[in-house]
């Protein structure tokens, strides 16, 4: 579908883009057809992680794969994450891979609702990976069944310049009282206490998550990105009325919407701001020299009594189910699975395996395995936990509030409706 | 399209002479093979899709799974949607402004139609955006804008005065991408123009001359007139292009801040691929066709006739 609105916009272009497309299924199909000639057995996996380091991590660990399998090769597709996000959906229906990476949660069920991932609840007994991937199964399920290989998590919280807390004399603020004086302290000495860059949307939705999770708990907030409960709640009036303190009194970098979230980043290394509520992306997109002039803690408790509720976000694996060649896939997931390859996978991104018995030997990974550890339960992130459309305005929502904080009634009214819509 | 039913009409007519030296009897067949081709081609590639977009948008459909019929109901939402007014005023002021280029364009490319050789680079310096690709064209405005790191807010400081966040501005960021857009823009109707001016009737420029005509009179008169398929040509291509742009907002600002800079165009793919609505964005879709359906009939109506008269 979205081939024939694009070609309604751009004429020529579309009409180019779909030859191209053509002759490479052609090609593809040519490759298919040769293989099977040659008695192998070709395994697709399409990717998103490709980043160089996770790039050179699964060559690495599809080599090793096809050394212990003769007559196997992998072909893996590398893909951009925002383009990937677009095209999966169409290359799902017309040309599953054996293997697709994508996210868990409301992301992956807004798939496995259209049946299109194979079941794999019977995998995890079979590998016996039910007891180390535990933390990470709801993530993969939906209801009774497991759709995904949960391969890594992210883990999200406040990076900030130690050197400007030092000069300033705060501590690491453990109430969000404190990180309240903290950021007035900082916002009178001329440094700017939160930098964030929201033009891309998402990093606004942390403020959101983590306040409504440390003020309303976590079964509150999941309704909420279910469709159960209303966003004119006065519950959820008073997470934007907590929201509003910082933005009212300037502790937010002016003019957010003008920066992508990683052009916000430098200000934070360049001591203009102290503090970006962000995932380990802050460090993946600086320098090596310049980490250890950052520093990392949970974001403060609000409530006292709520109990400690991160965002810790799953990445996994799943076999379309149109794959060709589905248990050489399955092979392939349980070989992924091993203890060695999840970890260097992982730690190729900066991220964290998703399995608790491997163990890493860098101190921001163990930090961060301690910090997921702590956590009483968790929820993923705003645009994985909730429907995908519904995401997108209280996205653009956030954003606007960001901007002009006296909005709010005009903007929850509005999410309001477009909540009752979508989950009518 | 007009070199297409050009070819259609002589097909026609040699099929028609064939028939008649033969003496009459119906030979269809070769017209007929001959049509074939393109005319298959451009039900599949264009008629088709189009169908089945209009198609689609009567569908409330994620994109994979199944679709339900909701009749107009798409069109009905769409209606009542507050973006939608956002975007088609977005649009409107789009289609104004753009104008500005063909009219920015006369102007330089009869400026740099000077026959000194200096000339040369100072044109290959005016084409420049047109070899860029909009994309970076685009990227390069963001960081021109840039609050804090930008030139814009450099010099604003220099002068003394707080810069402006021109893409986080609701009122202004549409302005804003425009001008990036229009920076290409007038370097296109420039190379038309210049194209344009090669070929005037410099006997009648010369006789015009020895009339006693010169500077606005001379343009009014001999120049414009000899220009009139050219400024046709800019103006209509101007307007499609404002209608269809899609890439500077995306690269800019991504419809921001809150939509307030989004057009139709980006309206139906944060519709279609963020919102999973490709109902909805099939209906976006077909306004803008509509909307576009008006200038291309225009432009062609004035082709045909052109030809007309060249017949």
């Amino acid at each position: 579908m979205s081939a024939e609105s694009k070609m309604l916009r751009t004429g020529p272009a579309g009409f180019t883009r779909r030859v191209v497309c053509a002759s490479a299924l052609v090609a593809v199909a040519a490759g298919t057809l040769s293989g099977a000639a040659a008695q192998t057995q070709t395994l697709t996996i399409n990717t998103d992680r490709s980043g160089a380091g996770q790039k050179a991590a699964m060559t690495k660990i599809a080599a090793d794969f096809e050394a212990k399998n003769p007559g196997v090769k992998v072909t893996i597709n590398f893909s951009d994450v925002e383009s990937y996000k677009t095209s999966i959906r169409n290359f799902l229906v017309t040309t599953p891979p054996d293997i697709a990476f994508w996210f868990t949660g409301a992301r992956m069920r807004a798939f496995t609702k259209r049946n299109l991932f194979d079941d794999l609840t019977g995998f995890f007994s079979e590998q016996r990976l039910e007891e180390p991937m535990k933390p990470f199964l709801e993530a993969v399920s939906d209801g009774d069944k497991r759709y995904m290989l949960p391969t890594n998590f992210t883990t999200w919280g406040f990076y900030y310049n130690k050197e400007i807390f030092e000069k300033a004399g705060i501590a690491v603020p453990k109430t969000w009282e404190e990180l309240m004086t903290a950021a007035a302290k900082l916002k009178a000495s001329g440094v700017l206490p939160f930098t964030i860059g929201v033009r891309d949307l998402w990093a606004n939705d942390l403020w959101f998550d983590y306040l409504n999770l440390r003020e309303n708990g976590l079964e509150f907030h999941m309704e909420l990105m279910d469709g159960k409960a209303s966003y004119t709640d006065p519950r959820v009036k008073k997470v934007f009325s907590l929201w509003a303190e910082p933005i009212k009194k300037g502790y937010f970098l002016e003019n957010a919407s003008s920066y992508g979230w990683q052009e916000a980043i430098p200000f934070l290394s360049q001591g203009k701001a102290a503090m970006y509520l962000l995932g380990p992306y802050v460090l993946t997109s600086l320098p090596q020299e310049v980490h250890g002039k950052i520093g990392f803690f949970k974001f403060p408790e609000v409530k006292p009594g709520v109990p400690n509720y991160e965002e810790l976000s799953v990445n996994g694996a799943a076999i379309p189910s149109g794959a060709k060649n589905k248990g050489l896939a399955r092979q392939f997931l349980a070989f992924l699975a091993q203890p060695d390859n999840i970890a260097a996978f992982a730690k190729a991104g900066a991220v964290l395996p998703a399995r608790t018995d491997v163990t890493l030997d860098d101190p921001f990974s163990i930090s961060q395995i301690e910090h997921a550890k702590a956590a009483k339960g968790s929820s993923q992130f705003y645009d994985r936990d909730t429907d995908p459309e519904m995401a997108q305005i209280g996205m653009k929502g956030f954003q606007e509030f960001l901007a002009n904080p006296d909005r709010v009634d005009g903007i929850l009214e509005r999410l309001e409706t477009a909540r009752a819509r979508i989950f009518k | 399209m007009r070199v297409w039913s050009a070819g259609v009409d002589s097909v026609v007519r040699r099929a028609r002479s064939a028939r008649e030296l033969r003496g009459g009897g119906a030979d269809l067949l070769t017209p007929a093979l001959l049509l074939a081709l393109p005319l298959g081609l451009f039900v599949l590639m264009i008629v088709g899709p189009i169908l089945r977009s209009l198609w689609i948008s009567l569908y409330d459909w994620d994109g994979t799974g199944s679709a339900t019929w909701v009749g107009l109901g798409n069109y009905r939402e769409l209606f009542g949607d507050a973006q939608f007014y956002v975007s088609l005023k977005n649009n409107a002021i789009w289609l104004v402004l753009f104008l500005l280029a063909p009219v920015l364009g006369l102007a330089l490319a009869i400026y740099l139609n000077q026959k000194l050789p200096e000339m040369r680079l100072v044109k290959a310096l005016f084409f420049m955006p047109l070899v860029l690709a909009p994309v970076i064209v685009g990227v390069v405005f963001t960081w021109f804008y840039d609050p804090t790191f930008g030139i814009l807010a450099i010099v604003f400081r220099a002068i003394g005065f707080a810069p402006p966040a021109i893409l986080s501005n609701e009122t202004f960021v549409t302005f804003g991408i425009i001008v990036a857009a229009l920076w290409a823009q007038v370097a296109f109707c420039l190379v038309l123009f210049l194209a344009g001016l090669s070929q005037l009737d410099g006997e009648m420029i010369a006789a015009a001359r020895l009339d006693g005509a010169d500077g606005v009179p001379l343009f009014r008169y001999i120049v414009l007139p000899q220009l009139r398929p050219v400024v046709y040509t800019a103006t209509i291509l101007t307007v499609i292009m404002s209608l269809r742009n899609f890439d500077m907002i995306s690269v800019m600002t991504q419809g921001g801040p809150y939509g307030s800079s989004t057009v139709l165009a980006y309206q139906m793919f944060d519709a279609t691929i963020f919102s999973y609505r490709a109902g909805y964005g099939a209906a976006i879709a077909t306004v803008l066709f509509a909307l576009m359906s008006v200038y291309i009939a225009l432009f062609l109506r004035n082709s045909l006739r052109q030809e007309a008269r060249e017949r």
